[in-house]
C-alpha cells in the first residue's frame, strides 16, 4: 500500500463515525430472535403433537402413504382371490346336489326317465315330485289322446274326400287315362297313400309314447312304493299303492309289494 | 452463522455487533442517508431468513457483503438510478466545482467531507471496491470474490478509485493550506 493510499485510508477512517440507530438495531435483533423462537416453538409443537397418544403423522392420513398398509391390502386381496373364491365356487357346485331343487326346475331338467329313476334310487325325489310327475303324465296322456283323435278325424276326412273324386275321374275321364295323362292322377294317389302312411306312423308313435309314459310312470311309482316299504314306512306305502291302483287300475302290482303291505 | 441457524439467537447478536457498523457505512456511502436504514434492515432480514440454507463456501463477511451488494444493485434498478460510469467527466466536474468555489469549500467542508464527497462521486464499481476495502476490510481477492469479478479487475478498480480520490484531495489540501 502506497503512502497516498495510507493517507486516504486514514483520512477516511478519521471522521467515520456513522452507526446504525439504536431503534434499527433493536428491530433487527428482535426479528432475529423472533425467527429463532418461532421456529423452535413450531418444532416443539410438532414434537408434542407427534408424541401425543393417538396422534397420526400427516403422511399417515393417506391410506396408502405407509408402505405396510399397501402391503397388507394387497395381501388381503390375494388371499380372498386365491383361497376364498375357489372355495365359494366349490360350495356352489356342491350345493345343487345337496339340496332339493324346485320340482318344476327338476322336471324341466330331467329329459329322460332314467335320470328320474336314478334320483329316485338316491331317495332325492320326494312324494310331491311323484304326484307332480303323475299329473304331468296324465296331462300328456290327455293331450296325446286328443292329438290321436284329431289325426283320426283328419284321416277320415281325407278318405271321404278321396272317394267321390276318384269315382268321377275313373268314370268320366277314361280317355285321359288311356292317353297317358294319368301320371298326375297316379302321383296324386301315391301322395295320398304316403300321407296315410305318415299319419298311421304318427298315430303309432303317439300310442307308443303314451304306453311307454304310462308304463314308465307306473314303474317309477311302484319303485317308489318299494322304496317306502324298504324304508319301513308301510303306511305311506299303502296310501301310495291305493293311489296307484286308482290311477292305474289295470296295472299289475308285484306280489312282493302286496305281501309286504298285507303283513 | 451456523450456530444461529442451529437455533442459537445469541450467535446472531455477536455477528450483528461485529458487522453492523461497517455494513451500515457501506450502504450509506452508496445509497445515501434517506435509503440506508431500510436497505440495512432489509439486508439483515435476508441474513435471518437464510439461516437454515447457509452453507460455508466462503468467509461470512464475503457472503454478507455479496448479499448487501446485490440488494444495493436491486435498489438501483428499482429506482432507475444509473450508476456513474464516465468517471473522467464526473471527476472533472468535482474538481471544477472544488476549484470554482475554493473559499466556500474551505469553509464548509474539511478534508474528510471532501473525501466523502469524492467517494460519492466515484463510479459505482470503483466506489464499491474502495468501500469494501475500507469498511469491510476485504483483500483484493475477497473483493473480486464478493463482486464476482477476477482479481485483476478488482485490483484495477481499486487503483482507479484511489487515484481519483487523490486527485480530488490535492486541490482541497492546497485550498486549505492557502497554497496556489
Amino acid at each position: 500500500m502506497s503512502t497516498d493510499e495510507e493517507k486516504i485510508s486514514s483520512l477516511y477512517q478519521q471522521g467515520n463515525n456513522e452507526t446504525p440507530p439504536g431503534q434499527l438495531d433493536d428491530a433487527i435483533l428482535n426479528a432475529a430472535h423472533d425467527a429463532v423462537n418461532s421456529a423452535s416453538l413450531e418444532h416443539k409443537t410438532r414434537d408434542t403433537h407427534a408424541k401425543r397418544p393417538g396422534h397420526k403423522h400427516p403422511k399417515a392420513k393417506s391410506p396408502f402413504s405407509g408402505s405396510w398398509l399397501a402391503t397388507v391390502s394387497i395381501a388381503a386381496v390375494l388371499i380372498i382371490t386365491v383361497i376364498l373364491v375357489p372355495l365359494m365356487e366349490q360350495e356352489l357346485q356342491q350345493a345343487p346336489s345337496e339340496t332339493t331343487p324346485p320340482i318344476t326346475g327338476l322336471d324341466s331338467k330331467l329329459d329322460t326317465s332314467d335320470e328320474k329313476i336314478k334320483l329316485l334310487r338316491e331317495g332325492k325325489y320326494e312324494q310331491e315330485s311323484v304326484s307332480k310327475l303323475k299329473s304331468e303324465t296324465a296331462r300328456k296322456e290327455q293331450s296325446q289322446k286328443a292329438k290321436k283323435r284329431s289325426l283320426m278325424k283328419t284321416q277320415e276326412r281325407q278318405s271321404d274326400q278321396a272317394a267321390p273324386t276318384a269315382t268321377p275321374m275313373a268314370t268320366s275321364m277314361p280317355a285321359l287315362m288311356s292317353t297317358g295323362k294319368t301320371a298326375s292322377n297316379f302321383s296324386k294317389a301315391e301322395s295320398d297313400a304316403e300321407e296315410k302312411s305318415i299319419v298311421d306312423n304318427l298315430v303309432e308313435d303317439a300310442a307308443e309314447v303314451e304306453t311307454s309314459a304310462v308304463i314308465m310312470t307306473a314303474e317309477l311309482w311302484l319303485e317308489k312304493i318299494q322304496r317306502l316299504i324298504d324304508a319301513g314306512n308301510l303306511k305311506l306305502a299303502a296310501q301310495e299303492l291305493d293311489e296307484f291302483k286308482k290311477q292305474y287300475p289295470n296295472e299289475e302290482v308285484e306280489q312282493s309289494i302286496i305281501d309286504s303291505l298285507n303283513r | 452463522m451456523l450456530s444461529y441457524g442451529a437455533g442459537n439467537a445469541d450467535a446472531f447478536d455477536t455477528l450483528y455487533q461485529r458487522h453492523k457498523t461497517p455494513l451500515y457505512r457501506f450502504v450509506l456511502r452508496q445509497c445515501g442517508q434517506e435509503n440506508v436504514d431500510a436497505l440495512f434492515q432489509d439486508i439483515w432480514l435476508k441474513v435471518i431468513n437464510a439461516r437454515n440454507d447457509y452453507q460455508v463456501k466462503a468467509k461470512f463477511k464475503t457472503w454478507l457483503y455479496h448479499l448487501a451488494r446485490n440488494r444495493i444493485i436491486d435498489h438501483y434498478r428499482r429506482n432507475s438510478i444509473r450508476p456513474i460510469d464516465n468517471h473522467e467527466d464526473e471527476l472533472n466536474t468535482v474538481a471544477d466545482t472544488t476549484i470554482a468555489q475554493p473559499e466556500k469549500q474551505l469553509q464548509k467542508q474539511n478534508q474528510h467531507e471532501t473525501l466523502l464527497d469524492a467517494i460519492a462521486k466515484l463510479p459505482r464499481e470503483q466506489r464499491e471496491a474502495f468501500l469494501l476495502r475500507e469498511e469491510a476490510g476485504l483483500s483484493v481477492e475477497q473483493i473480486a470474490e464478493t463482486c464476482g469479478i477476477n482479481f485483476e479487475t478488482a485490483k484495477s478498480r481499486l487503483r482507479y478509485a484511489i487515484n481519483k480520490l487523490r486527485q480530488q484531495l490535492v486541490p482541497a489540501e492546497e485550498d486549505n493550506t492557502g497554497e496556489p
